[in-house]
C-alpha cells in the first residue's frame, strides 16, 4: 500500500519516519517512564495499563476501518458514555447482564449504520454528521442521567468483564485480542475488506469496479458502532458505572492512534497492526503521565502535538499530492 | 520544412543521464539534445525511460548521473521552481487540473492578478487575462467555466495553455494527444507549430506514428532506459522507427472480416439518455469487434456507459442472448457479463495508490470468492496470470500501480476486466498511450477474444487502429449510430464523413 506520487522529490526520509513512527514512539516512551517513574515497569501496573486500554483499542480499531475510507467518526467518545449509562440503567431497571449487553451491542450497531446512512444517503460529510450524533448522544446521556453516574450493582458483570481470567489472560484483554483477529482478517482476506481499500483511494473507480460503495460506507460505521458498545460494556464494566462522560478522551485518543499508525485522512490508506502501536503508544502515554502525576490539561498538550506530528510526517511521507 | 534549419543552436541538453528507482534502472546514460524551434519527438515503448527522462528535465528528479546544459551551460535543476526559471515548462501524462477551480483560476494560478498590494484578487482582470490566452491559442473555452465539467481533452487544453502562456522556451509534452479528439487534435498542432515558429523547443512524447510524422522534425528513441537513436525525421520512415523502438519488426495488417452469420448477443434499440445518447442503436456479434468511430462528443462513451450500467437510459432497451437486459447497476452488468473498461484509466480505471494485484482482482473478487473469504496469495495468482498475459512489465503484483508508466497502467486497466471473464466487452479507447509493440499485443489480445467467442465493442479516435481491429466499424454522430461499415471496404475518409453526419439525416 505504498503511495508514491509522481514526481515527488525525496519523500524516503518522511516515509521512514513516518512508517517507524509507532513502533519507535513506543519504545520511546516505555523506555522514557521506565527510567522516570518506578511504579511503572511492573506487572501490575502493566496489567492495569492493558486491561485500561482496552476501551481505546476496540474504538480505534473500528476507526482506522472509518479513516480508511477517508471518513471520520466524532461521536465515538459520547456514543460509549450514552450506551454506557443506558447499560446500567437496564440493569437499574432490574433486567440481567446478558440482556443488557446484547441491547446495548444492537443500539450500538445501529446507531453507527444510522451514521453511515445520513453520510451516504445524504451526501454529507461525516464530519459534520457524527458531530451532530456526538453532541445528541452527550446530551440524552445527562438527560438521562441527570448528570449523575448510574452505580452497577450486578456483580458477575462487573466479575466478568473486569476481573475474570481465562487462558490466563484478563478478559478485556482476551476481547481486544480476538477482536484485533477479526479485523484482521476481515481486512486482509474478505472481499469486503478487500473493497474498502479501494472505496478509499478512489471510489468512483472501485464504484465502476462493481464495488457498492455506498452500502460498504454503511457496513464500516456499523461495524463501528459495534466495537463503540462493546467498549462501552468494558468501560462500564472498569468504572463499575455508566457516566455521562466517562471517557473523555476517547475519540481524540482513537483519531490519535489511527494516525500515528500513519494512514492516511484522506482515505485508502491504513493498518490496524500500526493503529494497534499507536493505540498502545497512546495507552502508555496515558498510563505514564497518570503516574508521574501530569497535570490533565497538560496531557491533552502532549497528546495533541503527537497528533501533529504524526500528521505532518504522514504528509511529507505522501508527497504534495494536486 | 523538417530537417534544416540555420544553424540549429543547442538549447537544452542531457547526457549521461542515469537513474535508478528501488528495482528499475529507468535511465542508463540515456542523452537527449534540442535545438531552439524545433519539435524534437521522444519515442520509445512504455517503460522505456521517456517520462522520467523529462521528469529529470523539469527537476522533478534527481538523476543519480549525468549533466543538464542549457546554452551550453551546465546547470542544477534543484525543483520544478527552478526548472520553470530556466524556462522549462512541461505537461506532464497526469493531469493537474484542479476540477473544482474556474479554467481561468486554472490557467493563471500562480500569477493571479491582484490590487491593494496583493490583498485583493482581482477577479475582473483575472478572467479577461485567461480569456485572451485561451483566444489567442484558439482555443474555444469559457474562462468562467468549472473545469471540473470539462473532458479530459478539454483538461489538457488548459494545461496546455497553462505553460504557453508562461513563455516557455522549452515546453515539453507527454502524451499531449492521448486523450484528444480530432478537432482538438488540429487545435494543438497548430499550437505547437505557433510555438515553434516563436523558436520555443518543444518535445513532444507520443506513440502514435502518424503524429510524429506529421509534426515533428527530430526524433530520438529510447529503449530500455537507453538512447538508441536520434534523427531528422525526413531520413527516417516507419518501419525503421519501430525497429529501433521495439527491436524487431512488428506486423501491422487488417485482420477484419464482417460475417453476417455470427451469433447476435447483445442487441441495442433506440438507447437514449439526456442530449448525449438520442436513440442508438446496434448490435453486437459473438466473435466479432465492433470498432466504433465518431468526434469527440458524439456519444460513444455515454453509448458504452449505458451498456455498461453506469448509467441508466430514458428511453430504449437492450437484449441480451435474447433475455432482455436492464441493468441497474454496475455488479448486474458484470454478473450478465458485460465489461467496461472506461477512457478515463487515472479517474475511473484504477486505483493508482493500490498494488497491480489488487486493482486486477477488484472487480472479479465476487466470482473468485463465492463466500466472500480470499486470501492475498490468491490474489496475487491470480493477478500475476493476467499481468503475464497481457505482458504487464512490473517488479510484481506487490508494486503501486502509480510507479508504473503510462502503458503499463492501461495495460493493468485492460487486463482487470478481461480478468471477470465477460462475454461482452466493451473497451474505451484501449491503446490509449500504449506503444506499438504492446499496441500490437494489445491487437492481438482483441482478435484472440473475439475468436473465443466473445463480443466486443472498441470504441476509438485512431482511424488506423480501428481499420486494424474491427470486423465492422460502426460510427456515432451527434448521439445517434450514424451508420456501419464492413471494416473490410472502410477507409478514414469514409469514416469521417459519417461522423459529420447531421441529427436530421440519422433520424429514421
Ligand atoms: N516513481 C517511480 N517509482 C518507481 N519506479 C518508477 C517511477 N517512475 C517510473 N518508474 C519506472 O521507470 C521506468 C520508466 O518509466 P517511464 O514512466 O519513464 O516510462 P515511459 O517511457 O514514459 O513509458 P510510457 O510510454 O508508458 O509512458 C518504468 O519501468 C517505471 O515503472
Ligand atoms: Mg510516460
Amino acid at each position: 500500500m505504498t503511495r508514491a506520487a509522481p514526481g515527488v522529490r525525496g519523500p524516503g526520509l518522511a516515509r521512514l519516519i513516518r512508517d517507524l513512527l509507532p513502533y519507535a514512539g513506543l519504545l520511546g516512551v516505555i523506555v522514557f517512564f521506565a527510567l522516570s517513574s518506578e511504579y511503572f515497569l511492573n506487572l501490575r501496573n502493566f496489567e492495569r495499563l492493558v486491561t485500561d486500554s482496552a476501551t481505546l483499542m476496540l474504538v480505534a480499531f473500528g476507526m482506522t476501518m472509518v479513516i480508511l475510507l477517508g471518513e471520520i467518526d466524532l461521536s465515538v467518545g459520547a456514543v460509549v458514555s450514552l450506551l454506557a449509562v443506558i447499560l446500567a440503567q437496564i440493569m437499574e431497571a432490574g433486567a440481567g447482564w446478558p440482556l443488557a449487553v446484547a441491547a446495548v451491542l444492537a443500539l450500538g450497531i445501529l446507531i453507527g449504520a444510522l451514521n453511515g446512512a445520513l453520510t451516504v444517503l445524504g451526501d454529507i460529510p461525516s464530519f459534520i454528521v457524527t458531530l451532530g450524533v456526538m453532541a445528541i448522544a452527550t446530551g440524552l446521556a445527562y438527560v438521562f442521567t441527570g448528570a449523575i453516574s448510574i452505580a452497577i450493582m450486578s456483580e458477575p458483570f462487573l466479575v466478568l468483564f473486569y476481573d475474570a481470567r481465562a487462558l490466563g489472560l484478563p478478559v478485556p484483554l482476551l476481547i481486544v485480542a480476538v477482536t484485533f483477529i477479526a479485523c484482521l482478517a476481515f481486512l486482509d482476506r474478505t472481499v469486503a475488506g478487500r473493497e474498502l481499500f479501494a472505496v478509499g483511494a478512489n471510489a468512483d473507480a472501485a464504484r465502476l469496479s462493481g464495488v457498492p460503495v455506498r452500502r460498504r460506507k454503511i457496513m464500516v460505521f456499523a461495524i463501528m458502532g459495534g466495537l463503540v458498545a462493546m467498549a462501552a460494556v468494558l468501560s462500564a464494566a472498569r468504572l463499575g458505572s455508566g457516566a455521562p462522560a466517562s471517557v473523555p478522551a476517547l475519540t481524540l485518543d482513537a483519531i490519535a492512534a489511527v494516525i500515528i499508525g500513519g494512514a492516511s485522512l484522506f482515505g485508502g490508506r491504513a493498518s490496524l497492526l500500526r493503529t494497534l502501536m499507536g493505540a498502545a503508544l497512546i495507552a502508555v502515554l496515558n498510563n505514564g503521565m497518570v503516574l508521574m502525576n501530569v497535570n490533565i490539561d497538560l496531557q491533552y498538550v502532549v497528546k495533541g502535538m503527537i497528533i501533529l506530528l504524526a500528521v505532518v510526517l504522514e504528509r511529507l511521507a505522501s508527497g504534495a499530492r494536486s | 520544412m523538417p530537417g534544416w534549419r540555420k544553424v540549429p543552436r543547442v538549447l537544452l541538453e542531457l547526457s549521461h543521464i542515469t537513474k535508478r528507482f528501488p528495482g528499475v534502472l529507468a535511465l542508463d546514460d540515456a542523452r537527449f539534445a534540442l535545438a531552439a524551434g524545433e519539435v524534437h519527438a521522444l519515442m520509445g515503448e512504455n517503460g522505456a525511460g521517456k517520462s522520467t527522462l523529462m521528469k529529470i528535465a523539469s527537476g522533478l528528479f534527481q538523476p543519480d548521473a549525468g549533466e543538464i546544459r542549457i546554452d551550453g551551460r551546465a546547470v542544477r535543476l534543484s525543483g520544478p521552481a527552478s526548472a520553470k526559471a530556466a524556462g522549462i515548462h512541461t505537461v506532464f501524462q497526469e493531469l493537474t487540473v484542479l476540477p473544482n477551480r474556474s479554467v481561468a483560476e486554472n490557467l493563471m494560478i500562480g500569477r493571479e492578478p491582484v490590487r491593494a498590494g496583493g490583498l485583493w484578487l482581482d477577479r475582473g482582470a483575472l478572467i479577461r487575462a485567461a480569456q485572451r490566452i485561451l483566444d489567442d491559442l484558439g482555443i474555444p473555452l469559457e474562462a468562467t467555466a468549472p473545469a471540473g465539467r470539462l473532458s479530459t481533452g478539454q483538461r489538457q487544453m488548459v494545461e496546455i495553455a497553462r505553460a504557453s502562456a508562461q513563455i516557455p522556451r522549452v515546453l515539453i509534452l507527454d502524451e499531449p494527444t492521448s486523450s484528444l479528439g480530432r478537432a482538438e487534435e488540429e487545435l494543438l498542432f497548430s499550437l505547437v507549430r505557433r510555438l515553434s515558429e516563436r523558436g520555443v523547443g518543444i518535445i513532444y512524447i507520443t506513440h502514435r506514428m502518424s503524429e510524429v510524422f506529421a509534426l515533428s522534425d527530430r526524433i530520438t528513441v529510447l529503449r530500455d532506459g537507453r538512447y538508441v537513436l536520434s534523427g531528422a525525421t525526413a531520413d527516417l520512415d516507419r518501419t525503421a522507427l519501430i525497429r529501433a523502438m521495439v527491436g524487431r519488426d512488428v506486423a501491422e495488417d487488417r485482420h477484419g472480416t464482417a460475417d453476417d452469420d455470427l451469433p447476435v448477443v447483445l442487441e441495442v434499440e433506440r438507447l437514449a439518455r439526456g442530449t448525449a445518447v438520442r436513440g442508438a442503436s446496434l448490435s453486437l456479434k459473438a466473435g466479432e469487434v465492433l470498432g466504433m468511430a465518431g468526434l469527440m462528443g458524439a456519444g460513444r462513451t455515454e453509448l458504452a456507459r449505458l451498456i455498461a450500467g453506469i448509467d441508466r437510459p430514458d428511453s430504449g432497451g437492450m437484449t441480451l442472448f435474447g433475455k432482455p437486459y436492464a441493468p441497474a447497476g454496475i455488479g448486474e452488468a458484470l454478473a450478465r457479463g458485460v465489461a467496461y473498461a472506461s477512457e478515463d484509466r487515472k479517474r475511473l480505471g484504477l486505483v493508482l495508490p493500490l498494488s497491480v494485484a489488487d486493482n486486477i482482482a477488484l472487480p472479479s473478487l465476487r466470482r473468485l470468492a463465492p463466500l466472500g473469504v480470499i486470501g492475498p496469495n490468491r490474489i496475487a495468482g491470480f493477478a500475476r496470470d493476467w499481468m503475464e498475459r497481457l505482458g504487464v512489465r512490473a517488479a510484481g503484483p506487490g508494486v503501486a500501480v502509480d510507479t508504473l508508466s503510462g502503458g503499463n497502467q492501461q495495460k493493468v486497466a485492460l487486463a482487470k476486466w478481461l480478468a471477470t471473464a465477460p462475454r461482452v466487452i466493451l473497451l474505451d479507447e484501449p491503446t490509449r498511450g500504449v506503444d506499438v509493440g504492446a499496441k500490437a499485443e494489445i491487437y492481438a489480445l482483441i482478435r484472440q477474444l473475439a475468436t473465443d467467442g466473445a463480443a466486443i465493442l472498441a470504441i476509438s479516435s485512431e482511424l488506423p487502429e480501428l481499420l486494424q481491429i474491427s470486423d465492422r466499424i460502426a460510427v456515432m454522430a451527434q448521439g445517434r449510430v450514424a451508420g456501419i461499415l464492413p471494416a473490410e471496404t472502410a477507409t478514414e475518409e469514409s469514416l469521417l464523413d459519417l461522423s459529420f453526419t447531421e441529427a436530421a439525416e440519422t433520424a429514421a
